[in-house]
Formats: C-alpha cells, structure tokens, sequence
C-alpha cells in the first residue's frame, strides 16, 4: 500500500507533487482495493480499470514535464473519481441500474463527466443505485443491492448507494450523485461521508438520466467539505445545453471557507425536531448544534408550518415527472421496452399518469404545485432570518435491509426531511456527525439559500475543523 | 376518512396511457398500491393554495428571467449531430439506416 | 325537408424554415437527406438529452401571429403533450397549450383561435423488409419547427376554406418563413367538419360533434373532401341517424371518406408545464418590433395595386408572393412611369415572360420592355436561327398555317418566344416567320 488514510484530493496532490507517489500508482492501489473488497460492497456496476491506467500514465507523464501549475489548469488532475450510472458516459456502458438500459451503451457524455475529464480526473467506474433514482436504501437496483460498508447488514441509504459507498470505502476521492428528492444527503449520511446537493440549476443537468426535471440536481460526495467546495468548482456553471442552467457567475467557494461561525445565524426548523424522528438521531444532532455555537454560531428556532405536505406534493410532482420522463423508453432507439420496468418504476410511473389525467390533473398536480409554493415561501421566510438552517437527514438512524420494502409508503417517508429541499429548488449540504451506538454513521444537513453553498461550506468546514468525524473509515 | 381508491377498470386505464402491462394478476397488486398512494397524497388535498390549475405557468423555476438563457441563436451545430451509425447503435432492430419496427396501420 | 348549415374549421401547420431545429442545433433542411444523419441526442430522444428552443422559431412565430391579427403573449409557455407512437421519440412532443405565443386574431374574416409553437415527429415508412411488413423510422424530421394555426369553425362552404388556405398559404410565404409546400409537407391540412341545422347556426350553438378530416394534401382534395364530407353528414342526418365525433380520411382515389382506426377513447395528452424550458417572457418593446416588422400583408397589397395601377388581380396575386418582388414592381414602376411605360405593362411582361429579377434590375427591366434591349443579349442572328429551329421543329404546325390556319402562325411565334426566353420583340418574329413560312 503506497496511500495511506483518507483519500482526500488535497493529500493526493500533495502527494503527486512530492512525488510521494505517482497516479498511476494509486490507481493501482484502488483497483486493487476494488477488487478486493466491492464483491462484499456491490458499489460498481461497471469498471474501467484499464482506460484508468491508461488515463493515470498520461497524467503523470503530464506532471514530469509540467510541474505545479498543471494542477491550477486541472483542479482533479489524477484525482480518482467514479460516476453514478445515471450520468451517460460516451462508449461505456450506462443502465441506470435498471434492466431496461442494461446493454446501453451512450453515444454522448454527460456535462458533468466531461467536466471532470476536462479537469483532469480519472474515472474508475459507474456505480451503483436504485434503478432510475428511485429510493432511499439502494434496494431497488435491478442487479444486486449495494451494502452499507460500515456494517453488510445495513442499507448504505439511496438512491446513491454506490455513490456514498464509494466514497466511504475510500473507492474514489469524489463521486457523483444525483438528489431530487435527498439521493445525496440522504446515503450520505448513512455512510458517513460529505453530500451536496447544489441548488437546482447550479449545475448542468445535460446527460443525466432524468427523474423529475424540476427537482433533479447534480451533486457529489467526498470525504470533506473543503474536497465538496472544490468539486463544486468544477462542475457548477451556466452550460448552453440545458435551458434550466443557471447563467449567474461561479463565487470562488474557497474564498470564505475558513472564515469560521461566528456571527452566523443557524436556524433550526421545529417541524424537524418534532417526536416523529427517532431520538438519537436528535440528541446526536443537537450535540452538533452546540459545537457550531461553541464556535460562535447563533442559533435560533424557526418554522417550516407546511412540512406535513411535503411527501404527498413531493411524490405528486415527482412522480408526475417521472412518468412523463419514462415515457421515451419504448425500446425502439435503445433499451429492453417498458417491459423491463420492475417494481418501483412501474408504481412511480402509475402514479405519476393517474395524477396528470384528465380529471385528475387539477386535484392532483395542479393542487401539488400549489403546495410546492407555499412549501417554498416557508423557506423564504426561514431564510429570511437566518444564514443557514440545520436539520437532521433521516428520521431514523440507517436500517437494516428488508425492513422498509414490504411498504413502499414506509420507504417513501425516509424523505421526510430531505425532499423539501427539493420542492423549493435550494442547496443542502449532509455533514456526517457521529455515530449510533452499534458504530453506525449519523449526520446533519445545513440548507442554504439560493445559489448560497459557500455558506453551507463554511459552516461544514467549522464544523470538521472541530470534529474528526469525517476522517473516520469502516473496516472493510 | 374517505377512501378515493381506484377501481379495477380505473388501474387498467391508467396502464394503458402509461403503456405498461399488467397481468390479470398483478391487477389486483396494483390497485391496492395504487389506491394506498392516492388516498395518502389526498391529505395535502385541503390546502388551501393560489389557482390549482395544473396548467399554470411553472411558479416554482427558481430561475427568473434575469437568472437563464432561455433560448438559442438559430445556428447549425454539427458538433453534436451523431452518424448514422451511432445513432441506430443501440437499436434492437434497424435496417438500412432506418429504425424497425412491426407494421404500424397507416390510419 | 331541413336545410342544413355546414360548420368547418380548420388546422393548419405550417414547418418554419429556420437553419436549425426547434429544440436542438442540427439543421432542420430534412427533405430528402440521408436516414437518421441529422440528428443529436436532443431529437432522437436519447436520455438525459434536454431541449433549447429557437429564438427565431419563437420570433417568426409571433410574426405570424401579427400578421394573423393575433394578441401577442407577454408570458407564455412550452408544454408536454403526452402520447405513445413509434415517430414520437419522447413519447410526448414538446407543445404549447395553455399559454399560446399568439391568439385571438382575425384573417379574411375568419376568427383565429390561436397560434402556437411546436416540434415535428419523425417520418413513418411502411414497406417489405424481406417478407414481413414492417414501419421503418426517420428522425430527421424530428424536432422541426412547425407552427399550429387553429382557427374558429366559421367557415360554411369547401370553397370558402379553400380560399382562406391560399391566401393563408401566400401569407406565410410572404413573411419568408416558410415554403408552406403542402406536396412537400411544408403545410400541412386538417379540417374539422360538422353540420348543424339552420336553427342551430343563428343560435350560437355548435354541433355536439365534430369529424376531423385527415391526409389532406392539397387544396383541391381539402375541397372535395369536404364538400363530399358535408353531403355525407346531410344524407346521415336526413335518414334520422346522428353522427359520431370520429376521425375520417380522404382516399383520392375513391374520392370519398373514410373512417380511421377509430381510438375506443379520445385521446388524453395530459399536457403539464414543460419542466425543462422555463417560462418566456416578453417586454412590450419586443413586441411591437415584432408587429412592426410585419409590413403590408399580400392581401392588402393586392387590392392596392389593382387599384392604384389598374393591373388585372390575376397578375397583382402573382406580383405580391413574395416581398421581394412586389418591391421590384414598385421600383419597376416608379421608373417606368419616367419613361412613359404604363404599370399594366410592367405587369404584363413580369408575370408572363418570368425575368429573373436577381439577374435583371427594375432599370434594365424597363429598358428591356421599352425594346432598347440594353440588357437583352439576343442579335438577329440568334432570332434568326431560333426561328429556323422551330420551323423545323414543327412541321405539323407550318403545315397548319400553309392550310389556311392563322392560329398556327400564333403558335409558331409562341415557340419562338419561349426558345429566346421573352426576349425577342414579337411582331419582329412574326415578320421573320411570316417571310420564312412564305419562301
């Protein structure tokens, strides 16, 4: 083993740059380690060891003959990363996790892949996820179901399985994640690691296989915040292929990233905090609160009052959505035919037709999108008097598998503190926070305003400078 | 409280727009899932919210007209245009170039 | 015995003849090209592709809106129009619904409904594979730009909407964004045909069904359809049986109508707010340069110069097609009118002896008509020898004038005419023919 401890992309520059070791060696090191380990985990769908290797020497010839400032032209040069099946990768193979686009093969990359060749990065693989984004626990891959890397009997949460697995088995130094309804805060959390999901817009949806065009972000996972600031950099930007994007300048998010708590106002929303969430996690969550106020952090309540609403509008709008975006899959240009759909799909799509029919629509979506703006100007509001709000994830600490499937209602309330956030289109950002008392991971989420992660940054670095949470590693 | 469950015929009409399958016996499945569903989503259904028209402008878009590029300049782009090949690539059937499929009754 | 009143509206789209598809970058000239070689994952409905519209779509839409007398939307909005059909990629076609670029207008008197913005499907083609029947897909018709135009059922005759198409037809041609070819698919018809009786028509009140007439293509069919569609309906409602609200196509060849595969239920598109492309809005200042930049429509234009030149309505629709050339003949006859040429002239010589205008100035133009032939490249020579041609060329005709046939000397001149392209002097070829057929 030639890297050791938390593959943060920081370390690994350093190290390159020393000469510590070269890409081409860690790489090796972490198929290697994939090898090893991911049959227990299920993170990878697809690898692409041998582009990797290929990549990996390129890049270190690039560096002998470069020197430092190469790094400032590729902020991830030879930074080890890993795509979740949803973003379409050109010429290797993208299924969505699902049986449906189980040989597809894309003949275009998504934005945000080309970003992160463009910036350098290496690309180990596609991981694993609920298939076309739908759930919480990653069981509803239609290939096997990724594990929670911290304990195999657990779910690693969803739909980014893969993603948040990775990331936590020190896979990658950076994963891609989607999040229209928590996909990133939420398996983040349950697998101890940073999360972002960026406000809607911030970053490119083009390539990415759609769940709900109006919610879906693009987001990623890391070990640290100051790694998820610098992703960020990378991918964030207005880009001409996606009417949604979002033309306002890129702030330079490491700018206030050491600039510490003090003097911010964090507010905690009451409806998140209510008896319906479990009591450790609350107690944990608290724990954290005090240690931003220790800092100098302000904290005060606010209300969220519309938060009972938030799972009906969010599986109305979300599911009206799907349906229509599930509607190109007819098996003629590509893909197996709407027969290939399992489960949750089918449900999602059910759902989502009966809500847009005719003499349902106005009951249904039209009466869901008019949920969603007062759901909205809640946040207006919230935000109006504070910096930044903090909440628990998940109402429960990560579960065990099959304890939620038998009810897909069951499952659908695991978004219950995430999908607002999704609803009203803002940044949140899952910060891991401790620990259960059988050594599961538990974390908080800070959501920020509009177009306003670099606060959520600043607050989440304060925080990992004063914790060591985030530097701790299951063994695998 | 009410039930607003769907019927037998309802779930079958619904499949049929979505163009799924389902099989006599899953009918029964998807209707209990189904109605479950929207009996839960129903309870948002006594909020009181501005114009419920499901084809009301987007009101959500956190984008305003000041924050997006709504529209392009009419330009040909051959960048992104795909071959012949590649864009038949991934088709179960093709021929000549062509997508295939069963014979479609011109109406 | 009951008189009955036809109800007709009509729909009409129409592809615009922008450089670039409605939604993506790849060109959207599609006639004839290769199969499925322009297209991009944005047309071919591959995943994760996400549409950007034309913003000179948009524009030269709410151009004809203006020019159709239509109110134009300061917020409007794309729309999802949901159905499954092999040409549809998405399986749902990017629309509008709701919000409409343009509605609420009037042209030649009939009351227009609305006029929106949407994408083409790809082309269906049903052939042998080997033995088996199968449909065959072309996208690179998908994700043209077509434009909707819907107007109220205030049409009562076949002739009525026919004109109404024509001159619909010449419109969008004028303003330039279209080729409106209805035999290349560049507008395209459907009518909406039901009968009411003569009670029923002055009370406002519209038949309680309605049979869209479909596969129209051209405005003699549209005629003939409907005027065999509204005897259908009077024999159908004569006999005491009422009509059904169905589909119908017109066969050419049988020149009758016929039912479609008739659908158990309409159709439910479930339109919802298109997601991916956020609402439009336009300032009032956009919009009156829109309605501005709509000069005098054809129809107009027509009726002004038949009145101020006196020239036939015949040559004044052939003069008006297009913007271009009506200002030629403005310039052609302000400096004819120098020189002593009448319009009527001018007139004459544009329409029947079809000058190139980009080849010819309107200067050059009235020189030519005046038989200064500046421009004119033809020497006595060519005359000379194109007479002998022709001569030559129709033994039967020279026959028929040595036979007594005066008219044949006509014909003759006629032939000669067409060889030197209009630019011999007339009476000039007559005398050559006379003296070569007398020789």
């Amino acid at each position: 083993m030639i890297f050791k401890g938390n593959l943060t992309i920081n370390k690994l520059r350093d190290g390159f740059l020393k000469k510590e070791f070269s890409v081409r060696e860690v790489v090796d090191q972490l198929i290697s380690r994939i090898e090893k380990y991911d049959g227990g985990i299920n993170s990878f769908l697809t690898k692409t060891s041998d582009e990797a290797r290929k990549k990996a020497d390129g890049v270190d010839k690039k560096i002998a003959n470069s020197g430092e400032d190469v790094f400032r032209e590729s902020p991830l040069l030879g930074i080890p990363i890993a795509h979740k099946d949803l973003f379409l990768t050109k010429g290797v193979k993208t299924t969505a996790a699902s049986k449906v686009l189980e040989n597809y093969t894309p003949q275009y990359s998504a934005t945000v892949v080309d970003k992160f060749a463009n910036a350098g990065a290496i690309t180990l693989g596609k991981l694993n996820c609920d298939a076309w984004g739908h759930g919480a626990s990653g069981e509803n891959s239609d290939f096997k179901a990724t594990k929670n890397p911290w304990n195999k009997d657990y779910v690693p949460g969803g739909s980014s399985s893969g993603s948040a697995a990775a990331v936590a088995s020190g896979f990658a130094a950076a994963t891609t994640g989607t999040d229209t309804g928590g996909s990133t805060r939420f398996p983040a959390s349950f697998c101890g690691v940073v999360g972002l999901k960026p406000t809607y817009g911030r970053v490119s949806r083009y390539g990415v296989v759609a769940m709900a065009s109006s919610m879906d972000s693009m987001g990623h996972l890391t070990q640290t915040v100051e790694d998820s600031a610098l992703v960020l950099s990378v991918t964030a930007g207005h880009d001409e292929h996606d009417a949604t994007s979002i033309s306002a300048p890129v702030p330079d998010y490491k700018k206030d990233l050491e600039s510490g708590v003090k003097g911010l106002k964090i507010g905690l929303p009451k409806e998140y905090f209510n008896k319906g969430i479990d009591e450790d996690v609350i107690t944990n969550v608290r724990t954290a609160v005090r240690t931003l106020e220790e800092q100098g952090a302000k904290v005060e309540e606010v209300s969220l009052p519309h938060t009972e609403y938030v799972i009906p509008a969010y599986y109305i709008v979300m599911s009206s959505e799907v349906s229509s975006n599930l509607a190109r899959y007819d098996g003629i240009r590509y893909g197996q035919g709407r027969g290939a759909f399992t489960n949750e799909a089918r449900r999602r799509i059910m759902l989502g037709t009966h809500s847009l029919s005719s003499g349902y629509k106005d009951k249904y979506y039209g009466q869901a999108e008019g949920v969603r703006t007062l759901i909205r100007q809640d946040f207006e509001k919230a935000l109006g008097k504070v910096d930044v709000l903090l909440a628990p994830v998940s109402p429960t600490p990560p579960f065990k598998f099959g304890e939620r499937t038998d009810d897909p209602l069951k499952m659908y309330l695991s978004d219950i503190l995430t999908a607002a956030v999704n609803l009203a289109q803002l940044p949140g950002l899952t910060v891991p926070c401790g620990f259960t008392k059988n050594n599961l991971p538990l974390g908080f989420q800070l959501i920020g305003k509009a177009l306003d992660e670099a606060t959520l940054f600043r607050v989440g670095h304060a925080y990992q400078e004063a914790t060591d949470w985030h530097t701790k590693r299951p063994k695998l | 409280m009410a039930k607003s469950g769907l019927d037998k015929a309802q779930v079958e009409h619904v499949a049929k727009l979505a163009s799924l399958d389902i099989s006599s016996k899953d009918i029964t499945k998807a209707q209990e899932e189904l109605s479950k569903m929207v009996d839960y989503v129903g309870k948002m259904s006594n909020v009181k919210v501005h114009s419920p028209r499901g084809d009301a402008f987007m009101s959500n878009q956190i984008q305003s007209s000041k924050n997006t590029i709504k529209a392009r300049a009419d330009k040909v782009d051959s960048s992104e245009c795909l071959s012949q090949d590649e864009a038949t690539s991934n088709a179960k059937n093709k021929h000549d170039g062509l997508f295939m499929v069963p014979p479609i009754f011109k109406e | 015995m009951i008189k009955y009143q036809p109800v007709i509206g009509l729909e009409v789209h129409v592809e615009l003849k922008t450089d670039s598809k409605m939604f993506c970058a790849c060109s959207a000239d599609h006639f004839a090209k290769k199969p499925n070689t322009q297209v991009c994952p944005v047309c071919l409905g591959l995943p994760g592709a996400l549409p950007v519209p034309n913003e000179k779509a948009i524009e030269w839409t709410q151009k004809l809106g203006a020019a159709l007398g239509c109110k134009l939307a300061i917020d409007s909005q794309f729309d999802r129009k949901h159905y499954f059909y092999p040409d549809l990629p998405k399986g749902y076609q990017i629309s509008q619904y709701q919000h409409p670029l343009a509605e609420g207008g009037k042209f030649q008197s009939v009351n227009i409904t609305r006029v929106h913005l949407e994408e083409d499907t790809g082309k269906l083609m049903h052939q042998k594979v080997g033995d088996k029947n199968v449909s065959l897909i072309d996208f690179n018709r998908s994700g043209v730009p077509l434009v909707e135009i819907v107007t109220d059922p205030d049409f009562s005759s076949a002739s009525g909407a026919k004109s109404f198409a024509r001159d619909l037809q010449q419109t969008v041609r004028h303003l330039g964004v279209s080729d409106a070819d209805m035999e290349k698919g560049s507008m395209r018809l459907e009518a909406n045909i039901s009968v009411g009786d003569k009670s029923q028509a002055t009370s406002d009140k519209l038949p309680n069904y309605k049979v869209e007439l479909k596969n129209i293509n051209s405005f003699r069919f549209m005629e003939a359809a409907i005027n065999y569609e509204i005897e259908r309906q009077e024999k159908v409602l004569e006999n005491g049986e009422s009509l059904i609200q169905e589909t119908r196509g017109y066969d050419e060849k049988t020149k009758i109508t016929k039912p479609q595969r008739t659908k158990e239920e309409a159709q439910d598109y479930r339109y919802f707010p298109e997601p991916d492309i956020p609402p439009l809005s336009f300032s009032n200042t956009q919009l009156e340069k829109v309605k501005s930049g709509v000069s005098e429509l054809p129809q107009g234009k027509r009726e002004s110069l038949v009145a101020e030149h006196k020239i036939p309505e015949m040559y004044a629709a052939v003069l008006t097609r297009t913007e271009e050339l009506s200002d030629y003949f403005s310039e052609a006859v302000k400096i004819g009118d120098k020189h002593g040429l009448v319009a009527k002239k001018i007139a004459d010589f544009l329409v029947n002896k079809k000058t190139d205008i980009k080849k010819v100035s309107p200067e050059g133009l009235v020189k030519m008509i005046k038989g200064d032939g500046e421009k004119s490249s033809l020497s006595d020579k060519h005359l000379e020898k194109a007479v002998e041609d022709v001569v030559g060329k129709n033994k039967g005709a020279v026959a028929d004038y040595k036979a007594g046939k005066e008219v044949a000397l006509k014909f003759l001149v006629g032939q000669v005419m067409a060889k030197t392209k209009g630019q011999a002097n007339p009476r000039k070829v007559q005398d050559l023919l006379s003296k070569k057929l007398n020789e």
